[in-house]
């Protein structure tokens, strides 16, 4: 198979030629019928920018039709998180350590929402652009990637939440509470992972979504029940012994855990739980992108 | 182009003599394969024992559903109502333009004419053979036309239709201006797209196209008379000085403008006929229907 050219090539060759504007970069095009097992990243340098077109899609959903317009953007995670600060740290009193239970649970939501939400956007990316999809064999790849845009937005609101908070404790208790030194790499490696995690499910349902609606609405409560069982809310430590197997084979447990130690300073997920995350992760990452690849072909086939 | 058949390996267009390929077809053919998702619902619909309604699954979708609707049973539709499940409709064409030739695709309908120049471009991936095409292609598609966003503004509605055709969408917006003179449109860069009527987003793209200094233009987008027309063809006329391939789509050549120099005339996905354009033959052929 040949490689790709710069411009008009989802398939082909290139190789330099000279052309009637007497441009060197121009190239010779060959289009032949696809055989990758990968899916399409469309023509060099245009990847980037379908995907961000598609992010900014998403974003603009949350506030679409809304008389408050931009501002449901930071006040949806304002007020998700002090609903659930206000009964799981107020009125159930959930341990979380030496810390406020505010901070505690802020930090973990930064990662949870930060997959949660690309999560959400790749799985639905296809049926989302359906309309630009329709007709037209865009690549399939740009909307699940594009789908880390809204991802990113939560986490870094719930980021800016908690340094608000944090500044807030500083003032009345003297304590900043997050340490953003070395340890913080375990955080961005636990973001890492979250981020894959978030693409692969995306490969892996977003054809099915696409195309079966009851796949989207059993994956909404598969999620909720994941969040549930996921050390967001609660500590590992918090979780009685005969249960902890299951904040151990949990996937998402390690990340979590990764990012709440690199800023908090609470323990790092133990070795078992790291092992099942990458695991599982290693195993799902070459099904989901074989299985997109060969949905997009297929479906580009009928265009 | 060894191995072609005579026919298809002559070589038209004005002062061909000295002019090399910029664009050829090797058996060429696009077939529609069976609809794939369309069985994966028709499984789970009997894994439910219902027959699934799109309709009544909307009914009972929340708010943020609102406007979602799910593309298997509309692509059995299209296909369908394309003719195109089961038979290929495009069945090993082969051809050779060189540069500098313009040149007519026409046909009646589902011929395979819109199909080739959606495979030149890029837009649709043939199921066999190769496409050789030299240099920048740039597709004025009436698919694509429809495929503007709607919600958007022309500044950055441009670039992704850019970059879904292939093409880098940093040369549209570094020529939005030039598109902007061009069109006549000086506000275009901030003008909504839902602004321009049905029958001026084809001529947006066109004109988009036109200025990116294309090798190879594809066209199936019928220019009338009046200035844009007038614009347009004088803009290929300089471009075809350079070069440029100009490749438009038709019923018939006579109406085609600006006209072309060599004829091709699809039936049924096959080359029936492959002729230098002459007003009277075309004119004859016409009238014989």
């Amino acid at each position: 198979m040949n490689t790709s050219s710069s411009e008009n090539a989802p398939i082909g060759v290139s190789r330099p030629t000279s052309t009637p504007h007497g441009n060197a970069s121009r190239r010779n095009v060959v289009r032949e019928p696809p055989r990758r097992l990968t899916p399409r990243l469309g023509p060099t340098g245009t990847h980037f920018h379908l995907a961000a077109h598609f992010g900014a899609n998403y974003v603009k959903k949350y506030y679409h039709h809304t008389y408050l317009g931009l501002l449901w953007i930071p006040l949806l995670p304002v007020l998700d998180i002090l609903m659930r600060a206000l009964l799981f740290g107020g009125f159930l009193g959930v341990p979380s350590g030496d810390r406020p239970y505010l901070v505690f649970l802020l930090v973990g939501s930064i990662g949870w929402y930060f997959y949660d939400r690309t999560t959400l956007w790749s799985y639905r990316s296809l049926q989302f652009n359906r309309r630009d999809y329709r007709s037209v064999p865009v690549p399939w790849l740009p909307a699940v990637t594009g789908a880390v845009v809204p991802g990113a937005l939560q986490g870094i609101l719930y980021a800016l939440i908690a340094l608000v908070v944090c500044g807030y404790y500083r003032i009345t208790e003297g304590s900043f509470y997050v340490s953003i030194g070395s340890g913080s790499t375990y955080a961005i490696l636990g973001l890492l992972l979250l981020l894959l995690y978030a693409w692969t499910l995306g490969l892996l349902f977003a054809p099915l979504v696409r195309i079966i609606r009851d796949v989207r609405l059993v994956l909404r409560y598969v999620f909720a029940f994941w969040y549930m069982l996921t050390p967001i809310l609660y500590s590992v430590q918090t979780i009685p012994a005969r249960y902890q197997a299951i904040a151990v084979y949990n996937p998402l447990t390690a990340p979590v855990e990764f990012i709440r130690g690199g800023l908090l300073g609470t323990p790092l997920p133990t070795e078992r739980s790291v092992v099942t995350s990458v695991v599982v992760l290693a195993a799902l990452m070459p099904i989901a992108f074989l299985l997109f690849a060969r949905a997009e072909r297929a479906a580009h086939a009928r265009l | 182009m060894s191995g072609f058949p005579a026919r298809e390996q002559a070589v038209f267009g004005v002062d061909s003599a000295d002019r090399d390929s910029g664009l050829s077809l090797e058996h060429v053919v696009k077939e529609y394969p069976p609809l794939g998702p369309m069985r994966a619902r028709r499984f789970f619909s009997r894994l439910g024992g219902l027959q699934f309604d799109p309709a009544l699954a909307d009914r009972l979708a929340d708010d943020e559903d609102e406007d979602d609707d799910f593309v298997g049973e509309e692509e059995e539709q299209e296909a369908v109502d394309r003719g195109g499940i089961g038979r290929k409709v495009v069945d090993h064409v082969s051809f050779e333009v060189q540069r500098g030739s313009r040149l007519a695709l026409v046909g009646p309908p589902s011929a395979g004419k819109t199909v080739l120049l959606k495979m030149i471009s890029g837009i649709v991936a043939p199921s066999e053979g190769r496409i050789v095409a030299r240099g920048r292609v740039a597709p004025a598609l009436n698919i694509l036309a429809a495929a503007i966003p709607k919600d958007q503004k022309l500044g950055t509605a441009l670039p992704y239709i850019a970059a879904v055709a292939g093409l880098p969408p940093g040369l549209v917006r570094s020529r939005l201006d030039e598109i902007s003179d061009f069109m006549e449109l000086p506000q275009l860069r901030t003008l909504p797209t839902l602004a321009l009527d049905k029958r001026r987003r084809p001529e947006v793209l066109l004109a988009t196209m036109l200025c990116l200094d294309p090798d190879i233009i594809v066209t199936d987008i019928p220019l009338a008379l009046g200035s844009f027309a007038e614009r347009c063809v004088q803009r290929l006329n300089e471009l075809q000085t350079r070069g440029t391939i100009l490749i438009a789509e038709a019923r018939g050549a006579r109406g085609l403008v600006p006209l072309p120099d060599r004829v091709l005339e699809l039936d049924r996905g096959r080359i029936i006929s492959d002729r230098l354009y002459d007003p009277a033959t075309e004119k004859q052929r016409q009238a014989a229907g």
